[in-house]
């Protein structure tokens, strides 16, 4: 009976210390990067400003400096990445991000068929195919490994996906600057008659002229 | 008749600016006071997130020790079995990358290295073709798989076999080889492996 008390005694103790060692087994993990997301895919005006906010986190037990970055993609078109560098606190976690705004601005994708300087009286068609960029945020995480011997230092990043969808917007020949320009060349026409039109006749103008000079020769003569 | 001909020019005149005008206002529809409609942007409505962190014998670094008889081919990282306990994890890695609990998404892992092994006094360098690796998500002594099954690090990111759909709470476990040549001169070689953890999901690829 005692023996049967003691033997399962035994086999709990071993596997407590089984579990014990497959515990143990789990990585020592101190400190590393998190990031949160809340879009993978935008779609964008050409030439306009888009901008999205990522969280920074760190679930593990220790501080750490994570540097945000964008993927080679994005390099031409990014305008404003607010945080450079910056500390994110152990057991931050998800819910606590730390928000890192970017900004992009998309260039002019689509042609545009112009009648004038390749910029006025345009029309766009759109039969091309949709233009997009895609990419990752990436937020990589700021170690230094001091090698103590030949090897390979190592560092670590983790990477959100992005693609900006440039939308085309269609639109038929643009002539308001043709009309803008007929519509100033008649109305300074329009001035210039009306004013030729209700001016007074010359005879008039050179009748008042002559009677102001008379009052002025009388008033010299009346000294 | 000069002044009935100026009359008509004007009359004339004065049609013509009202249409143009009125062609400018309505190929510009804000000056109506016309509500302008600009789309921004669409996006999904939900959150993803994933936090990533590295073994301590990992992020100290990937050593292969001292090599004193070259050609050397295969030739260990000093954590690739340096765990020492019972049976079955016994000679297990000490090199793995855990996805926090704190994270709704599976993990791929993608690898690269910076350029060569380098020596900094000789400028001599050991080739990244002969440093290579495997992983699995689970360790043991012949888990990750042995060096007949390692693949080499390049420059740029790939996504590195069986490291992919690493849940929260789970590890990816990796174990490193190097190959160094025959006319490799004495000295210490260093450069920097990478690693990137993006959102496991069909279509995504390295950055």
């Amino acid at each position: 009976m005692k023996n049967k008390f003691n033997s399962r005694y035994g086999i709990l103790i071993i596997l407590i210390v089984f579990f014990i060692l497959i515990s143990s087994l789990q990585v020592q993990a101190r400190k590393g990067v998190g990031i949160i997301w809340h879009a993978e895919a935008a779609l964008v005006n050409e030439k306009e400003q888009y901008c999205l906010t990522y969280g920074i986190y760190n679930p593990w037990d220790e501080d750490v400096v994570a540097i945000p970055s964008i993927s080679d993609n994005f390099k031409d078109i990014v305008i404003e990445q607010e945080v450079d560098k910056t500390l994110i606190k152990a057991e931050t976690m998800h819910e606590a991000a730390i928000p890192v705004k970017y900004c992009f601005k998309t260039p002019k994708v689509y042609e545009e068929d112009c009648l004038l300087f390749n910029s006025l009286i345009c029309k766009k068609e759109c039969n091309e195919e949709q233009k997009n960029y895609k990419g990752s945020i990436i937020i990589k995480e700021d170690t230094t490994t001091d090698l103590q011997s030949g090897g390979s230092a190592t560092a670590f990043a983790v990477a959100a996906p992005l693609e900006l969808i440039i939308r085309c917007n269609a639109h038929s020949r643009d002539y308001s600057l043709v009309y803008l320009t007929v519509s100033m060349i008649f109305l300074v026409i329009i001035i210039v008659h009306l004013y030729n039109k209700f001016r007074k006749p010359k005879i008039d103008r050179y009748k008042e002229k002559l009677l102001k000079l008379q009052k002025k020769i009388d008033r010299t003569k009346g000294r | 008749m000069t002044k009935k001909r100026e009359d008509v020019v004007l009359i004339l005149s004065i049609v013509i600016f009202i249409v143009s005008l009125a062609g400018f206002i309505s190929t510009n529809p804000s000056i109506t006071g016309a509500v302008a409609t600009s789309t921004v942007g669409s996006s999904v409505d939900i959150s993803r997130y994933f936090s990533i962190s590295a073994s301590t014998n990992l992020s100290d670094g990937i050593y292969f020790g001292n090599i004193s008889t070259l050609p050397a081919t295969d030739v260990n990282a000093t954590d690739n079995f340096n765990y020492t306990a019972v049976s079955p994890v016994n000679n297990a890695t000490l090199m793995a990358i855990t996805v926090n609990t704190d994270s709704n998404a599976n993990v791929d892992f993608c690898i690269k290295a910076n350029a060569n092994l380098h020596n900094n006094v000789s400028a001599g360098t050991i080739p990244i073709t002969g440093e290579t690796y495997t992983a699995f998500n689970l360790t043991n002594y012949t888990k990750p798989a042995w060096s007949g099954s390692s693949t080499a690090v390049t420059t740029s990111y790939v996504m590195a076999n069986y490291a992919t759909g690493i849940q929260p709470g789970n590890s990816s476990n990796w174990r490193f080889w190097l190959d160094v040549p025959a006319a490799t001169g004495a000295g210490t070689y260093n450069n920097t492996i990478s690693f990137e953890g993006i959102l496991n999901l069909t279509g995504q690829s390295c950055s």
